[in-house]
């Protein structure tokens, strides 16, 4: 008996000394002391802080705070000066000659340089440096070459500092929002000190130099990141004395923690909405962000653009928002609000009658003979939701059973790549405020356009717009190609701009929040009771 | 013993690399790619990239540059997480999933051996009925239902324990627990059941006739005979326990390695997929390896023979 | 009625799961809606007369929904657990009986499967065949199966060094004999509670791959997509969340009695007195 017992004591002894020697103690208090602190969430991991390799928008929350780039934001979205006090642009718009402040420092205390803008946009096109990004600067004279190996020398690329206030940049050919694409992280300076002494670990806080309002201060990996004023930060130093981002994956968690007072500010899961419409701390805005199917156009019946027109016109997009419950802004154009030249009369209306007669135009007459097709999206709760209510729609409206399915992710991709299926789930999110980075997408040479539509009509358009500076001819031209893309041909259809909710609360003032999703702190106050 | 042990590690060494090279083979085989995204990347670019990380070579290739990697102990680099290599994510992350996953354990035996027994000792007794109606409420749901309900009580309702994130030892009961129901029922379960068996089997008759008291014949030859299933349970359980749970550290926001199992999967971080699942073959092996030397232990009949 | 009075525990239990089984084979014509039917009109309504257990985020009914998710998840538990329990006693006790250099090799094979990561190979299978009952089904077998080898091979290895299993060999008695007629039978009480208890784990398992976004493809439902779908509005809308956890308790614990009463009815503790 006692044998036994002892043995078993000693095991269980055993584990549990095992286990305590692991726990660690409790290492914070509940951060609500002295220097105000704002507790935040990210939805993810940042898959970096090196800006040159970013690609995500949890990564670009966190750099908007760290950096600043020759120009940013302003509440319209139009860039404004930054580290850049000014610009000018040569009279054939080929050539841009950024103005540097005298005032901007480093977070050790060094001047910002035009020589760092310089070093970091050709590591950014370096081939070695594999960024993801690199395409964004393609519009810089050389840089493509450079990029993709066929110049091996950098200096081929035409950006140059003159000096230390001064940056030329020769584009290969005139583009009037260039400096909506200064405000891209992937642009923001870099020390060449830092980078190459720290290697890939330069991004490690103990390591990391930043010229924006804050410094990293910590980063726990999969945890959480501390941010701290940067002191030598050109502007007022902010108010907060700490922001701590926690990576929360679920909305619902965060939501628990905002309303346990353990957050500042959290988005809101679909499902709290209702709950929190009418509740001071509720703030809801539309994005930048467009949500559509697409059809492939070389598949039958999808060859036929009546067949296109039909689906589009049976499709009650005001549906969406009721099922979905964020505000979403149904949309049959294409440009989203928020966005010069954007126009919401373009777009197919809802309209059964008209797509029932079109659909028996192209040889369907009550949806007869009409092959079986198969919508497909990617796996996620809210594309299953739309999914199935669109398939609900187009047999109500047309008569016809289209058949859905669905891949994970990354399955999805490959897919869509190799072989679009003849309805495919996309969205677009903008990587900066100018209708170019959205209409881009449906050009010909484009490889964001899956669907395999081509119109040169349409291409040709897009070049010209993106090189006019005349804002009546830009918005006529924008026009008129959303509508060759939306009515005449229906390439694709799409079906809702994304909104934002969060809950922030009410003691929290100064927060910016744009329709990129990111959110500035720099301003933000805390006024407590 | 000592001999056992060698030639059970020895055996260890072609099942890591079966596993290393099935799960190569898988992550192939299924479709999509690491650098697949919703804005794709010109054919330019993705050449630049892919031949950062090799790739551009053929699938053998890789395969033995992987291979030679890993003998030198090196996972390589993440191809999410830029900068940072995959022994880097598993150091950071590893010791989180191991505290909370030893919790966990330690809870489910002591509770579920408990409960079990005392179910055993007086079968149809209240105690029984209430005790396995636990237990099947333990299995009864999902464990993301489970944790949410643990999160609305104990930290919306009452403020006893926090909602979720990783600052102390508080931060741990509730996805401890959450981790714990489902194998503490089981094991509770297979106690009683075991137990019961034995009762009634003939050395237990033996000794009750010799005058040994009940409790007696209960923890001396009982408990020990019927602990068999328990420990086979127990082995893989500590190892998949200590590698972490997705849904746990999702729903609690902690920063463990079990969501890296499901994660590194749907971004096909290649190297963090082999990573985490060779932590887990080793503690797998090395369990099992436990598991055999505890049976030999608590049995003698089932002495280990070196033949 | 005289089963009733004898046996009231199997009795009861086992009918709710003929009653569960049942109204999953008829859910076409006991469901007051079709499983699909969307109505934006009644959107996330709460139950009352015309929805009895309410609606969900596309205004389906939930109770048809409840009834047609009886399907999924009652075929993907009992199937599952089914395959995992046969083959893995099978693999497992041939295992523990042979023991030596085989029982060695058969589990390092165990310990193989148990490494590979399960995610992988269910997207593998899905990709392949699908997301519907059978994909779901042959991906949860693959990796489920190794559990109850381990478990199976432990209790053989105990048994077949007790006094009866030697003294059959003593006479002479066939491994298969020995294996079948004397270790098995031994084993029935671990392995009743095993299969009541993968059914279960089966059921749990679809719903963390809906958990991951990879369980039965829309529109079909089971029982725990329709608990992944309530668990994070279970503050908001309560009856999302309820009625499946509800069915889904009810089953279990059902599935746990009717094994329980099983093994003490036919159990060898009893066989033996």
């Amino acid at each position: 008996m006692n044998r036994i017992v002892i043995r078993w004591a000693v095991i269980a002894g055993l584990v549990l000394g095992l286990a305590v020697l692991f726990i660690r103690p409790a290492v914070n208090a509940p951060p609500t002391s002295d220097p105000p602190a704002f507790r935040m969430t990210l939805s993810n991991e940042p898959p970096t802080l090196d800006w040159n390799l970013a690609t995500d928008s949890v990564s670009f929350t966190v750099l908007i705070n760290l950096m600043e780039g020759l120009t940013e934001y302003d509440e319209q979205l139009r860039p404004r000066p930054a580290a850049a006090r000014s610009w000018d642009v040569s009279r054939d718009g080929r050539v841009y000659l950024f103005h540097l402040r005298e005032d901007a420092r480093w977070s050790d205390g060094k001047p910002v340089t035009a020589g760092e803008f310089e070093y970091s946009w050709k590591r950014l096109l370096n081939p070695k440096t594999a960024a993801e990004y690199a395409y964004f600067l393609y519009d810089i004279e050389g840089a493509e070459d450079y990029n993709t190996g066929k110049v091996s020398d950098p200096d081929s690329v035409g950006v140059r500092a003159l000096d230390d206030r001064t940056l030329e940049v020769r584009l290969r050919k005139p583009i009037v929002f260039f400096p909506s694409i200064a405000t891209f992280m992937v642009t923001f300076p870099m020390r060449r000190d830092i980078v190459e002494k720290f290697g890939e670990r330069w991004t490690e806080p103990e390591n990391i130099v930043t010229n924006g309002p804050f410094m990293l201060d910590e980063w726990r990996h999969e945890y959480k990141l501390t941010l701290r004023p940067n002191p030598y930060y050109f502007g007022p130093l902010p108010a907060l004395g700490k922001v701590t981002m926690f990576v929360v994956n679920e909305s619902t968690t965060a939501l628990t923690l905002y309303e346990t007072g353990d957050l500042e500010m959290a988005n809101l899961p679909p499902e709290a909405i209702a709950a929190y419409r009418g509740n001071p701390d509720y703030f809801t805005a539309p994005l930048l962000r467009g949500y559509y199917y697409g059809f492939n156009v070389l598949k039958p019946p999808f060859t036929d653009p009546r067949v296109r027109r039909a689906f589009s016109m049976a499709i009650d997009r005001r549906e969406f928002p009721a099922i979905l419950k964020r505000g979403e802004i149904p949309s049959s154009f294409w440009i989203p609000p928020g966005m010069p030249y954007h126009n919401s009369a373009i777009g197919l209306p809802f309209d059964p009658g008209a797509a029932r007669k079109l659909l028996a135009e192209a040889g369907y007459p009550g949806g007869h003979g009409f092959p079986t097709v198969t919508a497909v999206f990617n796996t996620g709760p809210e594309n299953s939701l739309i999914a199935e209510n669109l398939q609900a729609q187009w047999k109500r409206n047309l008569g016809l059973e289209v058949l859905l399915d669905n891949q994970e992710w990354k399955v999805y991709l490959n897919r869509l790549l190799t072989d679009p299926p003849p309805l495919f789930r996309l969205g677009w999110g903008a990587d900066y405020p100018d209708p170019d980075n959205f209409m881009n997408l449906f050009t010909s040479t484009s490889g964001n356009n899956r669907g395999r539509w081509k119109n040169d009509r349409y291409d040709r358009l897009i070049r010209s717009a993106a090189a006019d500076p005349d804002p009546a001819r830009r918005q006529a031209g924008y026009d008129e190609a959303q509508r060759i893309l939306l009515e005449t041909d229906a390439a694709i259809m799409p079906l809702f701009v994304a909104t934002q909710n969060w809950v922030v609360k009410p003691y929290v003032r100064g927060l910016q929040i744009n329709a990129l999703e990111l959110l500035t702190l720099k301003a933000v106050r805390l006024e407590k009771p | 013993m000592i001999r056992f042990i060698i030639r059970r590690l020895a055996w260890g060494i072609p099942v890591l690399w079966l596993v290393a090279t099935a799960t190569f083979v898988l992550m192939h085989l299924v479709p999509g790619g690491p650098f697949d995204q919703e804005k794709p990347l010109p054919p330019e670019i993705k050449a630049n990239v892919d031949a950062k990380y090799h790739l551009d070579q053929p699938v053998l290739t890789q395969y033995l540059y992987y291979l030679e990697d890993l003998l030198r102990g090196d996972f390589g680099p993440s191809y999410k997480y830029i900068g940072r290599s995959v022994n880097d994510i598993i150091r950071d992350t590893f010791p989180v999933s191991m505290q909370l996953g030893l919790w966990a354990v330690l809870i489910s035996v002591i509770v579920g051996v408990g409960a079990g027994t005392l179910a055993a000792a007086r079968p149809r007794s209240w105690l029984d009925h209430a005790g396995m109606l636990l237990a099947m409420a333990g299995i009864s749901f999902p464990s993301f239902v489970l944790g949410t309900f643990l999160i609305m009580i104990f930290s919306y309702r009452v403020h006893l324990f926090p909602a979720a994130l990783w600052e102390g030892w508080r931060y741990g009961v509730l996805p401890a627990v959450t981790l714990a129901l489902l194998p503490t029922a089981y094991i509770a379960r297979l106690t009683r059941s075991s137990m019961l068996e034995v009762l009634h089997q003939d050395f237990i008759r033996t000794a009750r006739a010799k005058g040994l008291s009940e409790r007696q014949a209960l923890l001396k030859h009982a408990l020990k005979n019927s602990i068999t299933p328990v420990v086979s349970f127990l082995g893989p359980l500590t190892a998949t326990l200590v590698t972490g749970s997705f849904v746990v550290e999702f729903i609690f926001s902690i920063p463990g390695m079990g969501r890296h199992f499901i994660t590194a999967v749907t971004n096909r971080d290649y190297p963090l997929i082999m990573g985490v699942t060779l932590v887990y073959a080793v503690l797998i092996v090395a369990a099992n390896i436990v598991v055999d030397l505890v049976y030999n232990w608590i049995d003698p009949r089932m002495r280990i023979k070196n033949n | 009625m005289r089963f009733f009075r004898s046996y009231p525990r199997i009795a009861i239990s086992g009918g709710f799961i003929l009653l569960i089984c049942l109204a999953a084979l008829t859910a076409p014509w006991l469901a007051p809606y079709p499983f699909d039917l969307q109505d934006t009109h009644s959107i996330l309504q709460g139950p009352g007369v015309q929805h009895w257990m309410g609606t969900d985020r596309l205004g389906r009914d939930l109770f048809s929904r409840l009834l047609y998710g009886a399907r999924m998840s009652l075929s993907v538990g009992i199937f599952t657990a089914a395959f995992a329990v046969l083959f893995g006693t099978v693999y497992g006790a041939v295992s523990g009986y042979l023991g030596g250099k085989m029982d060695n090799l058969l589990m390092r094979f165990v310990d193989l499967v148990y490494s590979l990561p399960d995610l992988l190979l269910i997207i593998l299978i899905t990709v392949t065949i699908g997301r519907g009952v059978f994909g779901i089904f042959l991906a949860l077998s693959l990796v489920s199966w190794v559990t109850v080898a381990r478990i199976i091979r432990g209790e053989v290895l105990k048994l077949r060094e007790f006094s009866y299993v030697e003294a059959a060999r003593a006479v002479g008695a066939p491994h298969r004999r020995i294996l079948f007629l004397h270790i098995l039978p031994n084993t029935l009480g671990v392995l009743i509670v095993t299969l009541t208890f993968r059914i279960p784990a089966a059921i749990l398992a679809e719903s963390t791959l809906s958990f991951i976004g990879l369980g039965i493809a829309p529109p079909f439902a089971s029982w725990g997509s329709m608990a992944n779908e309530g668990w994070s509005a279970m503050k908001f809308y309560p009856h999302l969340i309820l009625f499946p956890s509800l069915v889904l308790f009810l089953t279990i614990v059902a599935f746990n009695v009717l094994g329980d009463s099983l093994r003490d009815v036919f159990g060898p503790e009893r066989r033996m007195r």
